[in-house]
């Protein structure tokens, strides 16, 4: 235990003082709550939590549990815990734990347990898998969830939620520290990190005023403090100095080089956003071509780069020795780069949460403002400045939705137990069922995944030999040491797709490719990566090989993931200043530069209001088109393309090609497209939708895609040992052929169910889907009959030739197309 | 249903089962059953429903009862461990009064010690009228006559409109040989490339359909 005085007395020849937060947080710790703290990165957060921790505790063995989501940032807080510890002369020791930590490093720790670990949610799983680790982790007295934001909404929030349910099995005193930062829901962040706490299956510590369901939140027992955010960051977004006024992306973008290239210039440190992995290399290599000078003191990070690489970077950095960093959400998160002074996001910001992390990289020093410039990429798209200004403005945080009962989840993590301690079925179950995520969990499913980790579900009974999970004394155990062994490999939910290594003959390991993008190589090809024209050789052992090249030709990967849509926070407030425009009002910098293209939309078509929804009908030399524009973000968009597709065909049997992006979808037939039969039949109808949104998704393949990550997380499939010798192939079969048998044979296959709910709920975003169509029967249709291509339509369209012509020949086709309308126009 | 094509000259019948028949040379021909799969994966705690061993031991009934034909397993009858799978095929097995013959695959190892007690006989290779069988189409050689193989679980993918692709298990037939599906079905399958003279026919539940060229993938 620490005194406050030599904690303050450190403040003070550091040079600091405590915030009020700090204070209040110290407080709650020394006297025993729960809590759970938002603060913005930066704010002096990992302080308020430890030194109150430092402060608060006494006794031997490890006595803090800090879990954070970031293996890079698991480091940086063990340095910064143990400056503290070593400083404040508390004795006490700091040790890290993850996938990383050597084999060495754990023995030791075994051996002189550190007084506090940072770890990550695997590795208390991991840890919770053996006898001495469940012994080490009985003697917590404190566990703290840091970021606890950036878990919540996945399946790793899930894992933490029972890795802390069973942490407070194993000491019922257990205290708990979340600390996060904004999200639309703290409330409900709150109820779920703290269920375990306030469950009525456990006993309850607080007061007698709060009833067994009453949220965490409404407890005595757990404090919530806010950090005071600070100012808000300056937003410039860069305009051209004319606008087209028939938008389309990929173009604008180097217009507005030469205005990134002046931030870039005129500040320290730029940190330049993208979306995409592509784009960062893309704009890495546009900058260089153009700035040449700027080589060396520029780089390239991103998730595919190898972390040797990213881990230079992020040092050089630190140093203030680059201008410019081109990346992606690779550097959202992390320590506090000093050096960085200003931002840039290149194309659409996406959400306010995230655009607010990105702003907040820069600004790190006393007095000085975060900066951040939004580059946007088509002239429509500076719409979306004035839409992120006023949703940051007015708050608009994006919320995280909790993920629900995933069965695989709890399947992996019964057998982690079962390969530690063990557990008894009744105890478990109250573990379980403590828990925001699996506190509906039926008595069926229960048995369910109980059978299907002791008998393998569906079994012959006498003839079997099936080896799991045991019973043994009213336990369950793992049923031998080698199964265990296997288990703990693949602990986790993280997918890693097939990734290959990209090498250099002879030379350094760069990063990963993914198989299907390595796959179409073929020798010379050359392609872009890490910031460098290379020549593909060949693939062997899981490794591309290849040579450096100065040639210039080369493609550029792209990776996989997916393009994220438009928050339906920030949908909503664009729809807001769409219905400003319409109005004839264009405040600000963005919406008078875009007022030329406004006007021709209205002219040509027309700009919705907020209760309108915009439908355009025309024809052109490709066909009939249908553009509706529900301004709902990209995924949902591609589901009601795919949803009305469906309706019409079955109203007039026809095909479609499709297109979308934030603002709308395009439907595109050869044949007349009988809109008014349709609109009245029921195209926007609520009758039948889970069932058309599967069928007109292919839900099945989706959810046959789905289903590997739920094979991997469920043991079903394993990617393998850490040294890739030992993979064992004798017990190797896709995730596809499992697929296959569960739905022949085995058709009440839970994991299987997972796979479609998962795919209905997160890949479809039905929910969503549902409301975008409820908002839209709501408002009023205005059906437009404009004579080509609206500012509206345009991009979309561009887009979806993309897709044909690959990028040189779409650049003449787009420029002729646009040629022609502009020449009707005058 | 089945479906008779024509192959060098004999007519062959092509199973939903997914087997074939010679009905010229009393054969009935199947591959790649991987008996003990599903068991030895659940010995391993992986869940397979070993329903699905039922269902093949299930085929295998009801073919050697409904043809009195000789059965020719081309290679890979077993998986890889000696389980009960055998010895519930091996009871099954001493009610059938014809001959069956095994290709050994290079699955087949443990089979050698329980073939005879069985009354398997076993072979490398075999000529069975103007077929040559033998289990791995790279094992095929020039000088041998047109060949039956198994081992490569075939496999076609067809595309459909707006980029939909299913992938299903076929007969191949090529100027060289006959690609037999993989009987088992916890086996998975492998896509193979077909060349413009080849012949394909894939099995959609109970159905055998022949693949139009045009609607093979480019």
């Amino acid at each position: 235990m620490t005194s406050r005085s030599v904690i303050t007395d450190w403040f003070l020849r550091r040079n600091w003082s405590a915030f009020p937060f700090q204070l209040e947080t110290w407080d709650a710790i020394v006297a025993g709550k729960n809590g759970l703290l938002h603060a913005p990165t930066g704010s002096g957060k990992t302080y308020a939590v430890w030194l109150g921790a430092l402060q608060a505790l006494t006794g031997s063995g490890c006595k803090v549990l800090w879990i954070t989501p970031l293996r890079a940032l698991a480091k940086d807080i063990t340095e910064a815990m143990t400056e503290a510890a070593v400083e404040t002369g508390s004795g006490w020791t700091v040790g890290l734990r993850t996938g990383d930590t050597s084999a060495a490093e754990k023995q030791r720790q075994r051996t002189k347990l550190p007084d506090a670990l940072v770890i990550t949610p695997e590795s208390v799983h991991v840890l919770l898998s053996t006898a001495t680790g469940t012994e080490l982790l009985s003697r917590l007295q404190l566990v703290v969830v840091d970021e606890w934001h950036e878990l919540l909404g996945g399946k790793r929030g899930v894992q933490t939620e029972l890795a802390l349910a069973r942490l407070r099995r194993l000491n019922p005193s257990l205290r708990c520290w979340g600390i996060s930062a904004t999200i639309g829901n703290m409330d409900v962040a709150c109820d779920v990190l703290f269920a375990p706490w306030t469950s009525a299956s456990v006993e309850s510590e607080s007061s007698a005023t709060s009833s067994t369901t009453a949220p965490a939140s409404s407890t005595t027992n757990v404090v919530r403090i806010t950090a005071p955010t600070g100012e808000p960051p300056e937003i410039t977004t860069l305009l051209p100095d004319t606008v087209e006024r028939f938008p389309w992306s990929g173009h604008l973008g180097t217009v507005l080089a030469d205005a990134a290239h002046s931030i870039v210039t005129s500040s320290q440190t730029t940190l330049v956003f993208t979306n995409t992995r592509s784009q960062a290399e893309i704009w890495y290599q546009t900058f260089l071509d153009m700035w040449p000078d700027l080589l060396g003191t520029t780089a390239l990070h991103h998730g595919s780069l190898d972390s040797s690489v990213r881990t230079w970077v992020e040092d050089a950095v630190h140093d203030g020795r680059l201008k410019a960093v081109f990346c992606t959400s690779s550097l959202d998160l992390g320590v506090d780069f000093a050096p960085v002074d200003s931002v840039i996001q290149v194309g659409s910001p996406k959400g306010t949460a995230r655009f607010l992390q990105r702003a907040g990289r820069s600004g790190h020093r006393p007095g000085v403002r975060s900066r951040i410039a939004f580059l946007p990429t088509h002239s429509l798209e500076i719409v979306e400045g004035a839409a992120i200004r006023r949703a940051v403005e007015t708050r608009r945080v994006e919320s995280r939705q909790p993920i629900e009962k995933p069965i695989d989840v709890l399947i992996q993590w019964l057998v982690t137990i079962a390969c530690g301690d063990g557990f008894t079925a009744a105890e478990m179950l109250a573990d379980v069922r403590s828990t925001y995520a699996y506190q509906h969990l039926s008595d069926a499913e229960w048995l369910w995944c109980l059978d299907f980790i002791t008998t393998g579900g569906a079994s012959l009974g006498a003839y079997d030999d099936y080896h799991k999970v045991v019973l043994r004394d009213g336990r369950y155990h793992i049923a031998n040491g080698r199964l265990a062994l296997r288990h703990r490999m693949n602990i986790g939910t993280i997918s890693s797709d097939a990734a290959l290594t990209v090498k250099i003959i002879k030379g350094s390991t760069l990063g990963t490719l993914e198989e299907s993008f390595a796959s179409r190589l073929e020798e010379g090809d050359a392609f872009w990566f890490a910031g460098q024209c290379l020549e593909f050789v060949d693939i062997k052992d899981m490794t591309v090989r290849v040579r450096r090249t100065h040639r210039t030709d080369g493609i550029v990967p792209r990776w996989g993931g997916g393009r994220m849509p438009l928050s339906t926070e920030l949908s909503d407030v664009l729809r807001d200043v769409l219905h400003d425009a319409a109005e004839g009002q264009f405040e600000g910098p963005e919406m008078q530069c875009v007022q030329p293209l406004f006007q021709l939309q209205d002219q040509l078509s027309r700009v919705p209001r907020r209760d309108e929804v915009l439908v355009e009908h025309f024809q052109s030399n490709d066909g009939y088109h249908v553009v509706f524009y529900p301004f709902e973000g990209r995924l949902v968009h591609e589901g009601l393309a795919a949803l009305f597709a469906l309706r019409i065909s079955r109203i007039q049997p026809q095909t479609f090609t499709m297109a979308m992006n934030d603002y709308g979808l395009e439907l595109l037939s050869d044949r007349p497209i009988p809109l008014d039969e349709v609109l009245e039949r029921g195209l926007l109808s609520q009758t039948g939708l889970t069932d058309d949104i599967l069928a007109s998704a292919n839900g099945a393949l989706m959810a046959r895609r789905r289903f590997r990550d739920i094979a991997r997380i469920s043991g079903l499939i394993f990617t393998g040992y850490p040294s890739k010798q030992k993979r064992p192939r004798h017990i190797q079969a896709g995730s596809d052929l499992f697929f296959d048998v569960f739905t022949t044979y085995d058709t009440n296959n839970l994991l299987l169910h997972q796979a479609f709910s998962e795919t209905l709920t997160y890949q479809l975003e039905e929910e969503r889907l549902r409301l975008a169509l409820q908002r839209m029967s709501e408002r009023r249709l205005v059906i437009t009959e404009p004579p080509h291509f609206t500012p509206f339509s345009f991009p979309i369209v561009v887009d979806r030739l993309r897709e044909r012509l690959g990028s040189e020949r779409l650049e003449d086709r787009v420029r002729k197309i646009v040629a022609e309308m502009e020449a009707g126009l005058s | 249903m089945p479906l008779t094509i024509d192959l060098v000259g004999e007519h062959i019948e092509l199973l939903p089962e997914r087997a074939i028949r010679i009905p010229r040379l009393n054969a009935l021909l199947l591959s790649d059953v991987h008996l003990g799969k599903a068991a030895h994966f659940r010995a391993h705690g992986l869940a397979v429903p070993d329903a699905v061993f039922t269902h093949d031991l299930d085929r295998l009934a009801s073919l050697a009862s409904r043809y009195s034909d000789d059965i020719y397993i081309v290679g890979d009858l077993v998986h890889k461990t000696h389980n009960h799978e055998w010895e519930r095929f091996a009871a099954l097995r001493a009610t059938w009064k014809q001959r069956v013959m095994l290709i050994v695959g290079n699955h087949d190892r443990f089979v050698d010690d329980y073939a005879t007690s069985a009354s398997i006989d076993l072979a490398d290779r075999y000529d069975l009228g103007p077929f040559h069988l033998v289990h791995k189409p790279d094992d095929h050689r020039d000088e041998d006559a047109y060949g039956i193989c198994g081992h490569e679980h075939p496999a076609i993918v067809l595309s459909g409109k707006s980029s939909q692709q299913i992938r299903l298990p076929a007969f191949v037939a090529t100027s060289r040989r006959f690609l037999l599906p993989a009987f088992g079905r916890f086996t998975g399958t492998h896509v193979v490339d077909l060349e413009d003279e080849d012949r394909a026919w894939v099995l959609v539940d109970e159905t055998i359909i022949a693949v139009p060229p045009r609607r093979l993938p480019a």
